[in-house]
């Protein structure tokens, strides 16, 4: 048995099933927000885990009904900020300011993920084919730029360019779909 | 407002570079400087960021979703293996995004024949929110209403504490006399009743001092576990660790609610907080703002004014506005050695770092001050909150008004009140002497009966302590320990203490009363003495006694003061002696003391209510 799981839960199943639950329809909102206070992507993967497994340990403290979001965003913070100090000396971080204003609004984006994602698949859509391949071999698991490159006879170089710009292209798409949801 | 992708080329091309892990150590302070200046550019990086982490779903990763339904499915499967469950999400087989549109498509489709019944959902949706909203209100005034009644019963019960003890005295000894007279007799208890639900334990005492509740079924011992629910310290000190991990000491009078593992509500009073290595972290929310650990050791105040107060003894914290541990209009992160706080008005604004204000471990040893009944000015003088937080052996310059430690030789006195800034207690310091008008205030109260001295003084304002002119002696006791404080005011000196602001830290108490005893040392050279111990509150003569000609006689004073009174002066002089020419001063063997100095806190009178 691992030391920290809450022991007294093991045979409780339907406990189980509703941690599940509830960490399943957020996990893309934990991750988002992981990932925008610490950007290495390898890194961001790391503390994922490590706040999945503090989250299941600490599940027992979670009071049902009570906005599990929040709560898990607390956990994901507390993470980034133990992993900022055992890695203040390895590489640059973002500023303390900066990393409290994007802890704020990255909360507030996060909480609109589901209108995101319905305007990431149409603005997809949109793409062309072409682009919408590069997109999707990009974010294949482990591919890199220059595996990209590889599989599509093209120059790395290239390929960065070109997925920057569908990065943006996407990006901007997005927001003109969800403004234009706003107003209507 | 959407603006155009040309007008941050360059902070895309930073975000690409992001993306792909190869943005140098530059180009992250540029990136960082970018975020730091502009709320847009922020913006941007978010959603950015977001559209990377939902790629990242929809392609790589879009087994994650079938997780959740697999035959006998994680929530069956032991915890531990929630692990290797994380670990195969990262490995997820990749989606087609041809069957992603495809499925995109179909869910189009079944969106638009689920949009009635949506739309009916939506309607009764919003009815319910209403009035759940609606209930949540309603059950915060409740819990107000309540918090508020239980702080008046338990200033009613403070003032019926003396007969309390008295009569539970009286009921032990008549319980035992009854239990003695029927000790063959057995006795059948009927059955324990069916016990209600009860909230979860979230933190258990680890140590007290002299600490009271204000409910008598929750215990102050060492491994006592508290449950989620409102408290009230009356008195002394109680060390707590949370289920979260972090330990945190509460100082008397504090109002609080344990409100989860990892998150604490305080209405009033002061807490300091130590974060473990395996903690969660830690939350502390009060009327008016919210302080967050990032891995520290820090204090929070809630004064009665309402300010929130936040001092870094070590690491960093986040303060912020509101009680609403997400969202804040005004916010700022400390560092150690600094303090912030939310004023009334909700600005998060700086304050002077005075590390003293807060206990921030149990004491050693018997105290002499108790949070919440007795204020300790003694330790007041050493840069302490009265309550064991002070310097020993350290004292306050009378004209200059700084923080020294004390020096014996002969100075000169410049006619002027100091205030002193850096401690919050401590209004000002003079050399008293009435060939002008002596000024005893802040707000400029004179003292009209100050006699003329010679404005000399010899000795700083002392804490007294071990080192430096050491313990002193009265009536054959030794003073100056923390058990028996003791303050060095050799002839000539004049201290303010300010009443409100002490007040202001202790919310729900009122100053009843300054005690002391006083005298010239015995430790003294054998050469007489002839000094003069005032009380001044504000301006006015409370206490005095002209000519102590004797050495080690101790004398009372006791003065009796009100809500209004704003400030305590204590002042000696040189009892009108000639300065002789052979070099002999007249305040020449004066070694004033004031021992055990206090003042006497207790709840207000019922009838203030």
């Amino acid at each position: 048995m691992s030391e920290g799981l809450p022991t007294n839960r093991l045979g409780d199943m339907s406990r189980g099933r509703e941690f599940l639950r509830l960490y399943q329809a957020n996990e893309r909102r934990i991750f988002g927000f992981i990932l925008a206070l610490v950007p290495q992507w390898s890194e961001a993967e790391d503390l994922l885990q490590e706040t999945t497994m503090t989250l299941w340990s600490k599940f027992d403290t979670f009071e049902p009904g009570t906005d599990f979001a929040a709560w898990a965003l607390c956990v994901a913070r507390y993470r980034v900020m133990n992993h900022r100090r055992k890695k203040r000396h390895q590489h640059v971080q973002f500023s303390d300011e900066v990393l409290e204003a994007l802890d704020e609004r990255v909360r507030s984006a996060a909480s609109g993920l589901d209108t995101l994602r319905d305007a990431l698949g149409n603005c997809l859509r949109k793409l062309p084919e072409r682009d919408r391949e590069l997109i999707h071999l990009r974010y294949e698991y482990d591919a890199t730029t220059r595996s990209v490159a590889q599989r599509v006879g093209r120059s790395v170089d290239a390929v960065y360019k070109a997925l920057n710009r569908i990065h943006v292209q996407l990006l901007y798409c997005i927001r003109r779909t969800l403004a234009a949801e706003r107003s209507a | 407002m959407i603006d155009r992708p040309t007008e941050h080329s360059q902070f895309f091309e930073l975000l690409g570079a992001l993306r792909e892990g190869a943005l140098t150590n530059e180009q992250f302070a540029q990136l960082d400087r970018f975020l730091a200046d502009d709320p847009a550019v922020r913006q941007l990086y978010v959603e950015y960021m977001l559209l990377c982490a939902e790629l990242r779903h929809y392609h790589g990763m879009s087994e994650t979703a079938d997780l959740a339904i697999l035959p006998g499915g994680p929530a069956d499967v032991p915890p531990s293996s929630l692990q290797v469950a994380a670990a195969t999400e990262t490995q997820g087989i990749p989606t087609i995004l041809d069957e992603l549109l495809e499925r995109d498509r179909a869910v189009a489709a079944r969106r638009a024949a689920e949009e009635a019944r949506q739309r009916a959902d939506a309607h009764r949706e919003a009815i319910r929110r209403a009035a759940d909203d609606a209930l949540e209100r309603f059950k915060e005034q409740e819990r107000h209403r309540r918090e508020e009644l239980a702080y008046r019963e338990y200033l009613a019960r403070r003032r019926q504490l003396a007969v309390s003890v008295f009569a539970v005295g009286v009921l032990l000894v008549s319980g035992v006399l009854v239990w003695v007279s029927r000790l063959p007799v057995r006795t059948t208890f009927s059955p324990v009743p069916a016990t209600p639900a009860v909230p979860p334990v979230v933190a258990t005492i680890t140590r007290s001092s002299n600490a009271v509740w204000d409910r008598t079924d929750v215990s102050t011992a060492q491994g006592t576990a508290l449950r989620a629910s409102s408290l009230f310290l009356m008195q002394g000190l109680i060390q707590m660790v949370f289920e979260g991990g972090s330990e945190v000491l509460v100082q008397a009078p504090a109002v609080l609610r344990l409100e989860s593992a990892d998150q604490v509500f305080l209405h009033s009073g002061a807490v300091s907080v130590s974060i473990g290595e395996d903690s969660t972290g830690f939350i502390v929310r009060t009327p008016t703002g919210t302080v967050v650990d990032y891995g520290t050791e820090f204090g929070v105040i809630v004064r009665q004014t309402g300010e929130t107060e936040a001092l870094v003894y070590q690491g960093k914290v986040g303060i912020r506005s509101g009680s609403d541990p997400v969202r804040s209009v005004a916010s700022t992160i400390l560092v150690e050695g600094q303090a912030g706080a939310v004023d009334a008005a909700g600005n998060v604004v700086s304050r002077r770092y005075l590390p003293g204000q807060i206990v921030r471990e149990m004491p050693q040893e018997p105290a002499f001050g108790v949070p919440g009944r007795r204020l300790d000015l003694a330790d007041v003088i050493g840069a302490g909150n009265g309550f064991g937080t002070g310097a020993a052996t350290s004292a306050i310059s009378p004209v200059t008004g700084r923080y020294v430690m004390p020096v014996e030789s002969d100075r000169h006195g410049t006619h002027q009140y100091v205030v002193v800034p850096w401690n919050r207690y401590v209004d000002g310091v003079f050399v008293p002497d009435g060939t002008r008008s002596q000024i005893v205030s802040s707000v400029g109260h004179t003292f009209a009966d100050c006699p003329i001295t010679n404005n000399i003084y010899y000795l700083d304002i002392t804490n007294v302590g071990d080192a430096g002119v050491g313990r002193q002696m009265l009536s054959g006791q030794a003073y100056g320990s923390p058990d028996r404080p003791c303050i060095l005011m050799h002839a000539n000196l004049g201290i303010t203490f300010d009443l409100a602001e002490i007040a202001s830290l202790n919310p729900g108490l009122r100053i009843e009363r300054f005690c002391s005893a006083y005298g010239v040392s015995e430790s003294a050279t054998n050469r007489p003495c002839n000094a003069d111990f005032w009380v001044l509150v504000d301006g006015r003569v409370r206490f005095s006694r002209t000519g102590v000609k004797v050495k080690g006689i101790a004398g009372q004073i006791d003065v009796e003061l009100a809500d209004t009174d704003r400030f305590l002066t204590l002042i000696t002089t040189d009892g009108g002696d000639a300065d002789f020419p052979a070099g002999l001063r007249a305040t020449d063997s004066d070694w004033c003391v004031f021992v055990e100095p206090n003042l006497e806190l207790a709840p207000p009178a019922v009838s203030d209510l």
